[in-house]
C-alpha cells in the first residue's frame, strides 16, 4: 500500500520558531484543551497538569520529526500513542481534542508563515487518527 | 527462521520478569562457558529481550519500574562479559559511540560499542544524553576514524542532525565518518541520508561491517 503523502518539509525559520516559542505554544494549547470539552473527559482530576504533559510532549515530537519528515516515524508515534496513552487515561478523542488544540496555538504563537508551514503537519496527524478531514485551523474548535 | 538462541531468550526473559537476578545470570555465564559467542547473546537474548520489554511496556503489561530494573540486570551481565569483549587483538581504529543530547536509551549504543572492541577497536563509549560539543571535543581529542550516534526517540532526530551539523563544522587532520543507528532509522530506511549520516546500520553487526568496509576504502583513496 502507497503511504500517505506528508506536507512538505517546513523550512529551517519556520522550524527554528516553531521550537523558540516551545513554552508559548504549550501553554496556548493548554489554555485551548481545557475548553473543550472532550479533553476534560478523561484526565478530568488534573486538567491542567496532564494536558499540559501530554502537549509538551506532543510539542516536542513534532519539533523532533519535522527536522526530517517522515511518514513512517509518524505514524509509528501515532500507532504507539494508540497503544499505550490508553493505558494512561488518555484515548483517541483525547489526543485528536489535544491536536486541535495545538494547531490553534501554533496559529496564535507563531508567524503565518510559519504557522502555514507547520498546521498542516498537525491536521495530517488528526485525520490519521481519524479526527476527519481537517483542511482550516478553525474546523472543529 | 528461529534464532539460535530462542529458548535461551524466553528463559532469560522470564528471569527478568520474575526479577530473578541470579538466574538471568546464570544463564547467561553458562552459555557463554559453553561456547555461545558473546556476539549471539548480545544479539538473540539480550536485543531480544530488550524489544519484548518495550513492547510489554507499550501495552501496559509491565510498569516502567520492571523495565528499568530488567535493563539494569542485562548492563549487569554485559560488564560480567568484559573480560571477553575487551579481549580481542588490537587493531588501531577508534571510534566514539554516543546518544545524543536528551537521549536516555543507551543500552544499544552501548552494544554497538563492545562489538567494535570484541573486533579490536578502541572505542570512546560516552553513554545516554551526552551534549554535541563535548561529542565533538571528544572526537577531536582521540582522533577517532568514527562516530557512531544513536537515538531511539524520534524527537531526538532534530539533535542528531545538530550534532552532525556541529561534526562537520569541526575541522580535522581526518573528518571522521559518521554511523547513525536505533528505533527511527530501522523505521524509515532513508532517514540516515535526511540527517547527514555518511552510514546507518540496524544493528552492531551490521554496524561493525559498514564501517570496516568505508574506513578500509577510505584508508585505500589515502594511500599513496
Amino acid at each position: 500500500m502507497t503511504p500517505p503523502t506528508l506536507p512538505p518539509a517546513p523550512d529551517r525559520e519556520a522550524l527554528a520558531d516553531f521550537r523558540a516559542n516551545a513554552s508559548r505554544i504549550t501553554e496556548a494549547a493548554v489554555r485551548n484543551a481545557t475548553i473543550v470539552r472532550d479533553t476534560l473527559s478523561e484526565p478530568g482530576r488534573d486538567a491542567v497538569g496532564v494536558v499540559g504533559s501530554g502537549m509538551a510532549m506532543t510539542h516536542s515530537v513534532l519539533a523532533g520529526i519535522l527536522a526530517a519528515p517522515s511518514v513512517q516515524l509518524i505514524e509509528d508515534q501515532l500507532n504507539w500513542a494508540k497503544t499505550r496513552l490508553p493505558h494512561d487515561g488518555v484515548g483517541v478523542g483525547t489526543m485528536i481534542a489535544g491536536l486541535r488544540a495545538m494547531r490553534v496555538a501554533v496559529e496564535e504563537c507563531l508567524t503565518a508563515t510559519s504557522a502555514r508551514q507547520i498546521s498542516p503537519f498537525v491536521s495530517w496527524m488528526i485525520e490519521r487518527l481519524g479526527g476527519g478531514p481537517s483542511a482550516g485551523v478553525a474546523d472543529g474548535e | 527462521m528461529g534464532s539460535t538462541y530462542a529458548s535461551l531468550a524466553n528463559d532469560y526473559l522470564a528471569a527478568l520478569l520474575n526479577s530473578d537476578r541470579a538466574t538471568a545470570t546464570r544463564l547467561v555465564m553458562t552459555a557463554v562457558e559453553q561456547g555461545a559467542p558473546v556476539s549471539k547473546i548480545y544479539l538473540e537474548v539480550f536485543q531480544t529481550a530488550q524489544h519484548r520489554l518495550g513492547t510489554l511496556w507499550e501495552n501496559n503489561e509491565i510498569t516502567v519500574a520492571q523495565e528499568h530494573f530488567a535493563t539494569a540486570v542485562t548492563q549487569f551481565i554485559m560488564s560480567q562479559l568484559y573480560p571477553r569483549v575487551f579481549a580481542s587483538e588490537r587493531v588501531g581504529r577508534r571510534l566514539v559511540a554516543t546518544c545524543v543530547g536528551g537521549e536516555l536509551h543507551e543500552i544499544g549504543m552501548r552494544m554497538v560499542a563492545d562489538f567494535f572492541e570484541m573486533e579490536g577497536w578502541d572505542t570512546y563509549y560516552l553513554g545516554a544524553n551526552t551534549p554535541a560539543q563535548s561529542v565533538v571535543d571528544t572526537l577531536v581529542s582521540v582522533g577517532a576514524e568514527v562516530l557512531a550516534v544513536s537515538t531511539s526517540m524520534p524527537f531526538n532526530i532534530a539533535e542528531v542532525i545538530r550534532l552532525i551539523e556541529l561534526v562537520r563544522a569541526q575541522e580535522f587532520a581526518r573528518e571522521p565518518i559518521v554511523i547513525v543507528g536505533g528505533r527511527p532509522f530501522n523505521l524509515d530506511p532513508d532517514l540516515w541520508r535526511s540527517v547527514g549520516a555518511d552510514l546507518f546500520a540496524k544493528d552492531a553487526q551490521e554496524a561493525v561491517r559498514v564501517v570496516t568496509a568505508a574506513v578500509d576504502h577510505s584508508r585505500s583513496e589515502a594511500a599513496p
